[in-house]
């Protein structure tokens, strides 16, 4: 088939945009569904809270665990949708439009985060122990850390990390979707001029709310890669995001049916490779550590090879780096769709673990506790974020219809 | 006119949609191997060529005679000792290394990564990389003083009965670099088998014939024999891209592993692999610009492919500031004395001004690159690279003298000052790897003739 | 391009004898781009040939499906090697570090699968790539020096700017006259025969054996006397290449000079050599003793009896000692008659006492326990072990210690008793001295009533409970 730019501004509207009459109102419906039942969620979740002994601290981490992993996807999207624009990409165009609407819904998560911030304002949550005054006044670490880690700031903080990358989505956001109407190929610069600046920035806030929001649940730790290690866990969870909804999209709405094998076999492979990544950084960190094994250091990571935190820390080996490893390793598994689908799965699963095991070992030293608390945040803020997703993928066709490199994407090109 | 020509082989010019041509002034697949091909069967290369021969080759010999006396006399002859007894011999290891990383993210990851614009450059990057590697493994060579007991290092059996210590990341190294020297000849040798073939095919000389008919093995270019040569091509790329990764890391193990304050420091992997690829690519730009205008490259290696590579050390010198920032962050957020006082000495104490040479050369120097008058015009990018290069070479200075220097025990501080031995042997080092590279350059195929053939435009699959 | 202009035919041998001519090996027919190339193979692909092959100077893409070449088998050699390389890494660094040559480090276990990882990476990989590279080599069938396809000089050009069809004569279908009309209707711009090679033509320049074999003979060389040397042990020492430094122009300990008169290497001090800070003139300070040292040495002359022989019946398993009978009164010590003093010789003050504390605790309490009793976490361990040879401190609460005279102790603590070894050389003489009044504080602990406790801290006594 011989495509032009014409006959993408005929084929995409059907077949890749959510203004369809029927779909539109099948749409609505899946909207208000995943919102209703995320907010169900999230009241069961807290009602458990208040009612269960400690159950108030237990939700918060469950509800902090749930806030980071959706934000790790959209802030991945955001790294994505930059790289490929600097590298001047081809083949990803076509699934550049949803990883556009991943990065606008910072905007969800940033709604989302607000309970966090507004409990630590009033010295309400348990989250973070370095809030407790009475703590951080006897604990001399802590207290050398206070001008850093002390509730206004943090807040401050956490306010200018969204701010930028709410504004970096949304020009980005908004450039791509001027170019579906005038198909300017000077909005493309634009855009990657855009993306460098967009990079560095994202990187820094990236690292920072990395380093604000989990690793000072200990405040007594660090670890100078702990930025990257976030950054290559939420580069994972977005691509996996990513393929999961642009299968969603085929199968269950019959939309996007561009993204062929070649498209998914791209995609697998930056899975694949960031997974890779993700062990590599999580390797070195851990290596380092072990081997130099100075107390104030290791101790981080007693507790999560000792009790249950050691069963998981092994499942987290398996599960996130060894089975994806061999399963997406032959060019077969990246193109079928449906396996595709199962690792993506598999690895936003294993994300999430990775984040439980990140954050839960503060609350429950000796072991994790089953509780299905995290599992309700997750699905509660999950179809908030769903819902917001939704909202925003109907106002723009779900291709860049405009960009001159479409085409070349649609093709199979660089 | 000299307008119109330079507009001519500027291709930088980015049209979203069209894919620039990355191969100007009409080339084809007879001028590009004329082209290539013709620099090697030149009866005598350029007068330029002589002059650097004879610099650089004095300075080999200036190094061989150091390296003799270092033997004979013994390590002292160096400035290391205590409490710096790690001193230039490991930096200028780190430093050779790293300038070796290039070679093989061009030829590798880049390949993953679909780039053609890599096809130009790779083996003139590949041939540095064993340059480099060469350059590199020597210092580790003689600094174990009794060379000719070098083979302990390697788990041979030896007539102490005893097995070198595994566990130990000096010991990983050994493994790394010489993995890393290996794996990367072969890579070379590899790409060159279908131009040797070319070569011997051209060969109007018996000796010619002899030589490039060896090395070619027999190649005919066969369909068949492309098969194999393609997927062997991409399974050595997928091996080679986790071990560039992988030597840089073990690198930074040496010193990581350690407790030792300004050390010990968990972003130092991937901190070290994109220092790595950021002076390599500087090492690279810097080559690059002289040969393309001494040997006719000009149409081959575009303004492009420049422009290419200086975003990418754009890009790895953001990441090293980034790293050093994190660095320093760590060092107060961790609340250990030490560690603080470990940075705080590198920025304020005795070597305070290896420190701002190194964050000058190496955080502000690139940022240079965000102007396009920099990525587009050759004299310029050698100069920021020179820069570049220079503050890597610091960048490990810092790192391991300013740590060892001023360590857990004040009473033993002390000032390090290299001696003769030291300078001339890093700029002996030069001359090493210029020499060898103005070899490659004058015998062997300094682009990858039949890579840069098969993304011609023409010669697409016309289907 | 007129087609009869281009094709040229070289049928040079044709006037030859048939019986004289070389085999005909193949044809070929040049292309000048790889869009030509590409549809000619398609042509001839669809014309059913079987034995035939495209070369060009670049891979040129949608070619193997038309020659129908099947994958390759390559990356089962790069997995394979992979694995290989994994499995050798680890059992070598597990059997070298952990069986054969086990030796602590830096606290590290003999193997860890952290620690041994970044090899078990690097060795995955070098076997792999040169797996890769081998394999890539071999099942191409290469090195093949000698080709028929390189008697063309056209040919030549297939590696830089020409696209070759190849119908080898080994095809079933092959003949000449249907092979020359299929290239004609391909278009192609030249076809040639090539001729199977003559055997002398394919032989090795005439150096080129000559050196292999000595090549491989002076290879065999080494091998042979290390086999040599292996199999004849000899008394004889080492062969020293190169000396390092195992011949150093010095002198070792307890070895013989004729540089000095007396041969000694080692040379005594000089008379009276004292070294500095070490005078030591007061005696009751430094020796626990009223007099000074000359006198005492004159005693020490007479009791020239072993000390180890004064001690209590040792625990011994050696029958042949156990059943030698006991004195039933050991002689008396002579240690006892010497002149110890019995005040203390420093400052006796609370901080002294604190001081002493702190050092019994550090220096004596591992083995005489916290209060003395003779029963610390060392002596209950070495119990614990029936071993046999540990002898069991005197309890200091034991009236023959109690008796003793400070001067006493101190000698015992300076110089030691029994098997306890001396510590006069690891602890500084005041600090001894301070021991030593915390050991008498001990001992009063047992000893006090309740005039020995100060009137405010009464109150706070109370009875232990009855067991």
């Amino acid at each position: 088939m011989i495509i032009t730019s014409e006959s993408i501004h005929e084929l995409a509207p059907p077949q890749a945009s959510f203004r369809d009459q029927n779909l539109s109102v099948k749409v609505f419906r899946a909207r208000q569904l995943v919102f209703l039942v995320g907010v169900a969620n999230l009241v069961i979740a807290i009602a458990m809270g208040l009612f269960a002994h400690d159950g108030m601290r237990q939700f918060s981490h469950s509800y902090l665990l749930a806030t980071c992993f959706w934000s790790s996807v959209s802030l991945g999207a955001l790294f994505f949708i930059a790289i490929q624009h600097l590298t001047r990409s081809g083949w990803s165009v076509v699934v550049r439009r949803i990883a556009e609407i991943f990065a606008s819904s910072i905007m969800i998560n940033a709604i989302t985060f607000v309970p966090i911030l507004v409990g630590l304002m009033l010295r309400q949550s348990s989250l973070y122990v370095w809030n407790d005054a009475t703590l951080s006044a006897s604990d001399e670490l802590i207290r050398n850390k206070v001008p850093y880690l002390n509730a206004p700031f943090f807040v401050a903080r956490t306010i200018g990390y969204f701010a930028v990358w709410i504004y970096l989505a949304r020009r980005l956001w908004r450039e791509s979707s001027q170019q579906d109407v005038s198909g300017d190929s000077e909005l493309s610069l634009r855009m990657e001029r855009l993306s460098a600046p967009t990079l560095l920035l994202s990187a820094l806030t990236v690292t920072f709310a990395a380093i604000d929001w989990v690793l000072s649940l200990d405040p007594h730790w660090f670890s100078s890669i702990f930025g990257i290690y976030f950054f290559s866990g939420s580069m994972v969870a977005f691509l996996a995001a990513l393929t999961l909804t642009v299968d969603v999209l085929q199968r269950r709405f019959g939309l996007l049916p561009m993204v062929q094998a070649k498209h998914r076999h791209d995609l697998g492979k930056l899975l694949f490779g960031f997974n890779c990544f993700w062990a590599y950084i999580a390797f070195s960190q851990y290596l380092l550590i072990w081997y130099a094994n100075i107390p104030e250091e290791t101790s981080w990571f007693q507790v999560r090879q000792s009790g249950g935190w050691g069963m998981i820390s092994l499942v987290l080996v398996v599960g996130h780096f060894v089975l994806p490893f061999l399963g997406l390793m032959p060019r077969r598994m990246k193109e079928n769709p449906q396996i595709l689908v199962v690792w993506s799965v598999v690895l936003l699963m294993m994300h999430a673990t990775d984040l439980y095991w990140l954050i839960f070992p503060t609350l429950n030293p000796t072991g994790p506790v089953f509780s299905v608390q995290p599992i309700l945040s997750l699905l509660g803020v999950g179809g908030v974020y769903i819902a917001g997703w939704l909202w925003i993928a109907g106002q723009h066709p779900l291709l860049p219809v405009g960009d001159p490199r479409l085409i070349e994407s649609l093709s199979g090109g660089h | 006119m000299s307008a119109l020509i330079n507009d001519l082989m500027n291709n930088t010019h980015e049209v979203p949609g069209k894919r620039a041509s990355l191969v100007l002034g009409g080339l084809n697949n007879s001028s590009i191997t004329d082209r290539v091909c013709e620099i090697a069967e030149a009866p005598t290369p350029p007068r330029a060529w002589y002059i650097a021969f004879a610099v650089s080759s004095s300075l080999t010999l200036m190094l061989f005679g150091l390296v003799g006396y270092l033997i004979f006399t013994g390590v002292g002859v160096w400035g290391n000792n205590a409490p710096v007894f790690w001193a230039w011999d490991i930096v200028n290891f780190v430093f050779w290394v790293g300038i070796g990383h290039a070679g093989t993210l061009i030829s590798a990851i880049l390949f993953l990564f679909r780039q053609n614009w890599r096809t130009s450059i790779n083996r003139f990057a590949e041939a540095m990389t064993i340059f480099a590697v060469i350059c590199a493994g020597l210092f580790p060579t003689v600094h174990v003083g009794r060379i000719w007991v070098i083979y302990w290092l390697l788990p041979l059996p030896n007539q102490n009965a005893i097995w070198p210590n595994f566990r130990s990341p000096l010991l990983w190294d050994v493994f790394a670099v010489t993995t890393y020297a290996t794996v990367s000849m072969l890579f070379w040798y590899m790409g060159m088998i279908p131009d040797f073939a070319t070569f011997r095919d051209r060969a109007k000389t018996r000796n010619r014939q002899m030589i490039f008919g060896t090395l070619a093995l027999g190649w005919t270019g066969s369909a068949r024999q492309w098969h194999r040569y393609e997927k062997a091509y991409l399974l050595m790329a997928a091996l080679a891209t986790p071990l560039v990764i992988s030597v840089h890391t073990v690198v930074s193990f040496d010193f990581a592993v350690s407790q030792v304050p300004g050390w010990h420091t968990t972003i130092f992997p991937p901190y070290f692999v994109a220092g790595a690829v950021f002076s390599g690519f500087a090492m690279v730009v810097t080559l690059m610009v002289p040969a393309r205008e001494f040997f006719g490259l000009r149409e081959l290696v575009t303004l492009r492919h420049l422009e290419n590579m200086t975003k990418i050390i754009l890009l790895t010198g953001t990441m090293v500031g980034y790293a050093y920032a994190m660095e320093f962050f760590t060092a107060w957020y961790s609340g250990n004395r030490y560690e603080q006082f470990a940075f705080m000495n590198r920025a304020f104490g005795p070597y305070a001004w290896a420190y701002w040479t190194m964050v000058t050369c190496n955080v502000i120097s690139p940022q240079f690159f965000w102007f396009k008058k920099f990525r587009t015009t050759p004299w310029l990018m050698v100069i920021v690279c020179i820069f570049v290069n220079i503050g890597m070479w610091f960048e490990r200075f810092v790192i391991t003298v300013t740590s060892l220097s001023r360590d857990f025990l004040p009473s033993s501080w002390g000032y390090y000052q290299p001696t003769f031995v030291d300078i001339g042997m890093l700029i002996g080092s030069f001359g090493l790897f210029f020499t060898l590279f103005l070899l490659f350059c004058r015998y062997m195929p300094i682009v990858a003739i039949s890579e840069v053939k098969s993304i011609l435009p023409e010669n697409q699959n016309p289907h | 391009m007129s087609a009869s202009n281009a094709i040229t035919e070289k049928r040079e041998k044709e006037h030859h004898p048939v019986a004289a001519q070389p085999a005909l090996s193949a044809m070929i027919a040049e292309f000048p781009t790889a869009g030509s190339v590409l549809a000619a193979a398609t042509r001839v692909s669809e014309a059913g040939w079987s034995d035939w092959d495209v070369h060009s100077p670049f891979p040129v893409h949608g070619i193997d499906s038309l020659l129908r070449i099947r994958s390759t088998k390559l990356p089962w050699f790069t997995l394979t090697a992979g694995l290989v390389g994994i499995v050798v890494a680890f059992v070598m660094q597990w059997w070298m570090n952990a069986v054969d040559y086990p030796f602590w480090i830096s606290g590290k276990p003999f193997f860890a699968l952290e620690a041994a990882a970044p090899i078990a990476f690097e060795m995955m990989i070098l076997f792999a790539a040169i797996a890769t590279i081998g394999g890539m080599i071999l099942l191409n069938r290469l090195p093949r020096f000698s080709n028929p396809l390189f008697a063309s000089e056209r040919f030549l050009r297939a590696t830089s700017d020409r696209f070759f069809i190849v119908i080898s004569a080994n095809d079933p279908k092959f003949d000449h006259d249907r092979v020359m009309q299929l290239f004609q209707e391909c278009s192609a711009t030249a076809i040639e025969t090539c001729l199977a090679i003559d055997a002398r033509e394919g032989r090795w320049p005439s150096l080129v054996t000559p050196i292999i074999v000595v090549a491989g003979v002076l290879a065999l060389v080494p091998p042979a006397l290390i086999a040599q040397k292996r199999s004849n042990p000899t008394d004889l020492p080492r062969f020293h290449v190169i000396t390092d430094m195992d011949f150093q122009p010095k002198f070792k300990p307890q070895r013989t000079s004729r540089l000095f008169a007396d041969g000694r290497v080692m040379r005594p001090q000089s008379a009276g050599t004292i070294a500095r800070g070490e005078i030591q003139l007061d005696s009751r300070l430094h020796q626990g003793m009223e007099y000074g040292s000359r006198e005492v040495a004159a005693i020490d002359r007479l009791n020239v009896l072993p000390i180890s022989a004064q001690g209590g019946p040792s625990v011994t398993s050696n029958e042949g000692v156990q059943k030698n009978p006991m004195p039933a009164v050991p002689p008396p010590d002579p240690l006892d008659a010497l002149p110890w003093v019995k005040e203390f010789p420093i400052s006796v003050t609370l901080k002294t006492m604190k001081r002493g504390q702190e050092r019994y605790n550090i220096y004596c309490s591992s083995c005489h326990g916290l209060a003395g009793d003779g029963d610390g976490l060392v002596t209950r361990r070495a119990l614990d072990l029936e071993q046999g040879t540990w002898i069991k401190p005197t309890s200091f609460h034991a009236e023959n210690v109690r008796n003793q005279p400070v001067g006493q102790l101190f000698h015992s603590v300076t110089n030691g008793v029994r098997k306890m070894p001396g510590y006069g050389d690891l602890i500084p003489v005041e600090d001894r001295w301070a021991i030593l009044l915390y050991l008498r504080a001990l001992q009063q602990s047992r000893r006090a009533d309740l005039q020995d406790v100060p009137t405010e801290l009464i109150p706070s006594l109370q009875d232990l409970p009855k067991e």
